[in-house]
Order: structure tokens, then sequence, then C-alpha cells
């Protein structure tokens, strides 16, 4: 949720849902900025699924009586690495501090030896951290190819 | 780049319905003509596009004008206008920002919206407001 500053087409077509019904726009996003002619001339975007903001359309539907708006983050799934990683590199470090170090101190948890689980969780943590590191580095042209791809191509 | 675009995004979502449309004039700006093609999507408002000013002999159908720059006289009622938010009295940080879209994310220059100074929205004398495209869609 955030103070109606959302930007861009997704905001539009969960607005647009809101105006005139998911029902009534048959699911699709429609992304007619102000929703002009939405129902007349609608304008779908055809680059992603229009479930992929079905669920933050039910979250702005919950939490509209707050007088909220709808803040759709469509890099749900990190499609653009270069705008994901640097989360994703933030996140991991900052949850590798908490296994090393726990929130919750107990006897337990402060004598607890270095299990295969918490090892697994590591790893895990750090193969993140490598795989965001790598994408920032050499995925990290907005809509285009990889930067590693094309300097490894001759041409 | 991003904070001239929120105070923009502010100043008309915050003084225009969602139904309304605001007119911007290509001679006042260079690079209007451009960012009108990247504006409706990022304020979810239309915008038309005029050649001049708008004014008793040119009027037209929107209730608001968004003007780079003030405009003379007191046809127009000033709404509001746009600040030059929080980078700018930290310069780092705009360096920063800009390193990172240039160097890292390689963001192209048609992507990026080239919102530079302030930007003023007027709303429109009563006789050209009357002339404002109708609408059934109004929330």
């Amino acid at each position: 949720m955030d103070s109606d500053l959302g930007l861009g087409w997704p905001r539009s077509c969960i607005r647009n849902w809101h105006q005139f019904g998911l029902i009534t726009l048959k699911g699709q996003l429609v992304s007619n900025p102000g929703g002009h002619d939405a129902l007349l001339r609608p304008e779908v975007y055809a680059g992603h699924r229009a479930a992929s903001l079905y669920l933050a359309f039910l979250v702005s539907s919950l939490f509209s009586w707050t007088g909220s708006n709808a803040l759709a983050l469509r890099n749900h799934f990190c499609h653009h690495p270069w705008m994901g990683a640097p989360y994703m590199l933030l996140s991991s470090v900052l949850s590798l501090f908490i296994l090393k170090y726990p929130v919750r101190i107990s006897q337990e948890t402060m004598h607890e030896p270095l299990t295969i689980r918490r090892g697994m969780q590591a790893a895990a943590l750090g193969a993140v951290f490598c795989f965001s590191f790598v994408a920032v580095i050499f995925y990290r042209e907005h809509g285009g190819p990889p930067a590693l791809a094309s300097n490894l191509n001759p041409c | 780049m991003a904070a001239p675009l929120l105070s923009l995004v502010t100043l008309i979502r915050a003084n225009t319905a969602r139904s309304d449309v605001v007119a911007m004039a290509s001679e006042q700006d260079p690079h209007t003509s451009r960012l009108v093609g990247f504006l409706p999507e990022q304020l979810d408002r239309s915008i038309l596009l005029t050649d001049t000013v708008p004014d008793s002999s040119h009027p037209v159908p929107a209730p608001f004008f968004l003007s780079p720059a003030r405009l003379d006289g007191n046809k127009w009622s000033l709404v509001g206008q746009t600040s030059d938010g929080p980078l700018s009295s930290l310069p780092i940080l705009r360096r920063v920002s800009e390193w990172y879209m240039s160097r890292v994310s390689r963001r192209k220059p048609a992507e990026l919206l080239d919102l530079v100074g302030t930007y003023y929205l007027y709303r429109a004398p009563q006789k050209l407001a009357a002339a404002r495209r109708p609408s059934s869609h109004d929330p």
C-alpha cells in the first residue's frame, strides 16, 4: 500500500479494476490511463499475465477502507534481475546475520551447534548472494540481452 | 530523476480527479512532446498536447494545464507546483543514483523522464473548463 504514488501500468490496471470491475474488464490488464475509454477501447497490456496482479488487487481491495491505495510491484519473481538482485543481496546478508546472531537469545540457541539444517540455510543464502551478485554484474540491462552474453559474442 | 517524477505525480494526483484531462503545450518545452508519450502511464491521467498555451481563442477540453514555466497574467489559477525533492540538498546521493542508473541498471535515455526544473499546475478559467471533454467514467 502506498500514498497514491504507484507508477506505471500496474497501478493503472488495478485502479481500472476498482473503477470498472474486474469481471467487467474480463480480468485483463486494461491499462488505460485515467480509465479513459477503458470500456470502449481497452488498452490491454500483453507483457504479463493478468494473474500476476490479482494478489495486489485483492490486497488493495481488502484495505481500501483504510484510504490507502495499491502499490503494485511487478517484479515479484525477479524477472528483471538487475532490479531485484540488489534487494536479494541485502536480504541475504541480513538473513545470514540472523543465522549467526539469533534474535531470540536462549540457552538452547546460544549453545546450539552448527547443525546440518542451519548449514543448509547458510549455504542457500550464500547461493542467493552469489546468484544476485552475478545478476547485478552481468545481467543488468533493462529489457536487453545480458551484458555477459553480448561480451562473449564475437560479433 | 525519480524525485522530480514523484513530485509531479504527487502534484497531479492530489489536485486532479482520475478522469481529468491535463493539457500541455509543446511550444513551452522542447521535451514536452517526448514526455507526453510517457506521462499518461506514470501519472494515470490523460494528457492532451497542444501547440500553444490555451486561451479564449484556442480553448482546449481540459480543466488543467501543466506548464514548465509560470504563466503570465491572472487568467489561470495556480493550483500547485512541484518541489525539488530531498535529493536536491544531497548532491552526492543524486550522483550515486545517476551512476546506478547509467552504469548498473543501464537505463536507456528514452526510458528516463527528463524532468528538470519546476512544473506548475494551473486550473483553466471557467469559460475554458466548460469545454471539458465529457466522461462517463468519473469515479
